[in-house]
């Protein structure tokens, strides 16, 4: 594979898993956050994760057609194969994974015209909403079918999958969340009024995310497993390193998120406005590492742990 | 008593983990006929690829380019059915004499794509 391939199926892949991660993660927030914001700060946050999920709906789409592109290129002859209908015959009828990508391909076009059809009423906990965020979880947990897992032995693979699926979904719904969690806090700093809102969506959003963080931590259990007879401790390859600096940013979004639950979120009924401030303040930087986190997870996907 | 109904819950992951032996590495050459950097006294009559996981052979290639840059060979490239990792092409005829070079491509079943060359001789 060239360079210029290489990166731009990390970028793609990259911009795919954002996308996905906060279409999850702003979706399902009213299934869990289920009381109502006050007004006048429910339509203004109603607005905000309508325009979060208009960005995340319209990257989706575009990176996925990025990703195709550029690795049936990298299969074939460069990008002329596109153009060539025994090559995309072959891609897509005979290959093992056409059939996988024809599904994401399908589950896209459905999710769009979702997203389309109904942009006024998401997200909310309504059918549209849980509709949505079944196709968004579906192509997230596809991916398994187009990547490593796909290599693994028949024996191996259906755990190996189930796996890479607690992974996903997991940190999909904790750092999904982190975007409306983030527009409530900033919500808090405009209007005091929201505080007891505040508070209760932080107290889900910690429940959820205790239970994300254990799916994750599961998934990437059964995940890293068949990978282990490739570590070499003398000479890691590119693949390792980039473990090794995902275990990183994840320790340290977890002292984040455990700063946050049991330092800031309790004092914001003494000091509201300074809690606030820091826990936004925390969201932020968590949004920041999870958009590199997600970054190192796109390399490792086009990189092979033997090096 | 809680110890021991922890380790009943998280068994399964670790039997799973210390069972699995394979690894998901990209597909790479293992072996070849004829070898790499090898001299053959027999024209052959096919190459053959052998690599270290199960490939996609509607993706995956192989042409052998002789002194003068002609292709030599015949057709796609096809899988040997009794080893799936495996990759033969039929060549159009006989190697004359000469110094040859092989090209490969490989697309694995996670649909990452690995390429590769080598040479070989056929001894006058």
């Amino acid at each position: 594979m060239t360079d210029g391939f290489f990166v731009l199926l990390t970028a793609a892949r990259w911009a795919q898993f954002l996308s996905l991660f906060v279409l999850f993660g702003v979706l399902l927030f009213p299934f869990y956050v289920t009381r109502a914001a006050p007004a006048p700060s429910g339509e203004r946050l109603a607005l905000k994760m309508r325009r979060a999920v208009l960005i995340a709906g319209a990257a989706q789409p575009l990176s996925i057609l990025v990703w195709l592109a550029a690795s049936m290129a990298s299969m074939g002859d460069g990008w002329s194969s596109l153009r060539d209908a025994d090559f995309l015959k072959a891609f897509f009828f005979e290959a093992s994974f056409g059939t996988i990508w024809l599904a994401r391909l399908s589950l896209t076009i459905v999710l769009v015209g979702v997203l389309a059809a109904a942009r006024g009423r998401l997200p909310a906990r309504n059918p549209a909403t849980a509709f949505a965020l079944g196709l968004a979880g579906a192509l997230l947990i596809s991916q398994a079918g187009i990547g490593h897992p796909a290599g693994l032995p028949l024996g191996e693979r259906p755990i190996v999958v189930a796996g890479y699926a607690l992974h996903l979904l997991g940190g999909a719904a904790w750092i999904g969340g982190l975007w409306p969690l983030g527009a409530i806090l900033a919500e808090l700093q405009k209007d005091d009024r929201a505080q007891p809102y505040v508070e209760v969506a932080l107290g889900r959003f910690a429940t959820m995310a205790s239970a994300s963080v254990g799916l994750l931590l599961l998934g990437a259990a059964i995940n890293i497993g068949p990978e282990m007879a490739t570590l070499k401790a003398s000479n890691p390859s590119a693949w390792w390193w980039a473990a090794a600096m995902k275990a990183v940013l994840f320790g340290a979004l977890i002292v984040i998120a455990c700063r946050n639950r049991f330092v800031l979120a309790p004092s914001l009924a003494i000091r509201p406005r300074e809690a606030a401030r820091d826990l936004l303040r925390n969201v932020i930087v968590d949004q920041g590492l999870a958009v590199v986190l997600l970054a190192v997870a796109a390399f490792m996907g086009v990189t092979s742990p033997t090096g | 008593m809680t110890a021991r109904l922890r380790f009943r819950e998280i068994a399964p992951v670790l039997s799973f983990l210390a069972m699995v032996e394979s690894a998901s590495a990209h597909a790479h050459l293992k072996s070849a006929s004829p070898a790499p950097d090898s001299v053959v006294e027999t024209a052959p009559q096919d190459v053959r690829i052998a690599f270290s996981e199960a490939i996609e052979p509607s993706l995956s290639a192989i042409t052998i380019v002789g002194p003068k840059g002609q292709v030599a060979t015949a057709g796609k490239a096809f899988v040997d059915r009794a080893a799936p990792a495996t990759l033969v092409v039929k060549l159009s005829q006989p190697l004359p004499p000469g110094a040859y070079e092989a090209r490969w491509r490989c697309v694995g079943m996670d649909s990452h794509v690995m390429r590769g060359s080598y040479h070989f001789q056929v001894r006058p």
